[in-house]
């Protein structure tokens, strides 16, 4: 076997028949040259499986990251629709507390803008000087 | 093959005992061949099944298995021969010298043509087989290889003698 058939089928290693295979290899047993050339191929395709590896990992973060973008942009459209009682006519009681530390605490930590009071679900919407409860756009007294 | 690897990857205990009667004797014949000494090529020979053993489940089903099997009994073969300096001393300190980092590597690919680069990217990367490739470009297969081998020398000419020299 000649040297330059021996390193094209090093490359084409995966497509040899076992027959090819054993041929090729007792020629790099005998052929230091060659032999180099199969280590050179080993290292040239690791090479490329880790850049192949990087940047599976960059597209894979930038998918995350464009998610994350999309869900940001996506629950702070629904906060605006969700602040518009007016317009969405879905939300009927607000709590409006000004000085009240749990509101207030909700409200820093913000992931949920909703709160539990006697066992009814309020939408925080604003906080405000007197404590209120807002119902049907009204404010009533005192929470 | 292929479906006898499947089950050795399960850890079927009779797949392990066809694998072994079915290789034991080829690779101690190969090792002894390119050894040249019993001894040294039983040990490799179980070396090579510890091998197999330890990286079966790194074996990807979908590609075929003697080049994988075939390809671990020569690095075994390779790295025993560099570790007992016996064996062929003089070419030994000179194999592998080529040192191929990532950012090289990326600069000699971008002074290759488009042409070039895709038709690199597909066979190494996307994996398409010289078969599959002489379809898509509509030439022969030997034509699709002998294309790659010229790219693979322009590259590691590259590589060999610096980015400046392509």
């Amino acid at each position: 076997m000649r040297c330059e058939e021996a390193r094209e089928k090093i490359i084409f290693f995966e497509e040899l028949s076992e027959r090819e295979i054993l041929e090729l290899l007792g020629h790099l047993a005998e052929c230091p040259s060659c032999r180099e050339f199969w280590e050179e191929e080993k290292k040239f395709i690791q090479e490329i499986e880790k850049a192949q590896v990087l940047v599976n990992r960059m597209i894979h973060f930038s998918y995350v990251l464009i998610a994350s973008l999309i869900f940001i942009l996506f629950s702070n459209i629904l906060s605006l629709f969700s602040t518009s009682p007016a317009k969405t006519g879905e939300e009927k009681k607000f709590l409006m507390v000004k000085g009240n530390p749990e509101a207030e605490y909700i409200l820093d930590g913000i992931e949920d803008f909703s709160l539990e009071f006697e066992g009814e679900s309020y939408k925080i919407i604003e906080i405000i000087e007197e404590p209120c409860i807002l119902e049907n756009l009204e404010c009533k007294k005192e929470v | 093959m292929e479906e006898l690897a499947a089950k050795l990857k399960k850890g079927n205990r009779e797949a392990w005992e066809e694998f072994y009667n079915m290789f034991h004797n080829k690779i101690k014949t190969l090792f002894q061949k390119w050894l040249n000494n019993k001894d040294d090529a039983e040990d490799l020979t179980q070396e090579f099944f510890l091998k197999i053993r330890k990286n079966i489940k790194q074996y990807d089903e979908e590609r075929p298995f003697y080049p994988w099997l075939y390809r671990i009994a020569f690095n075994l073969f390779v790295d025993f021969t560099r570790r007992e300096k016996r064996y062929f001393p003089l070419e030994g300190q000179n194999m592998g010298s080529l040192n191929i980092n990532y950012g090289r590597l990326q600069k000699c690919i971008d002074k290759l043509s488009h042409e070039e680069r895709r038709l690199l990217e597909a066979f190494y990367i996307d994996r398409y087989s010289s078969k599959e490739l002489a379809f898509q470009y509509g030439v022969s297969r030997e034509a699709i290889r002998t294309r790659l081998y010229r790219i693979r020398e322009k590259l590691r000419k590259c590589l060999r003698r610096g980015e400046n020299e392509m």
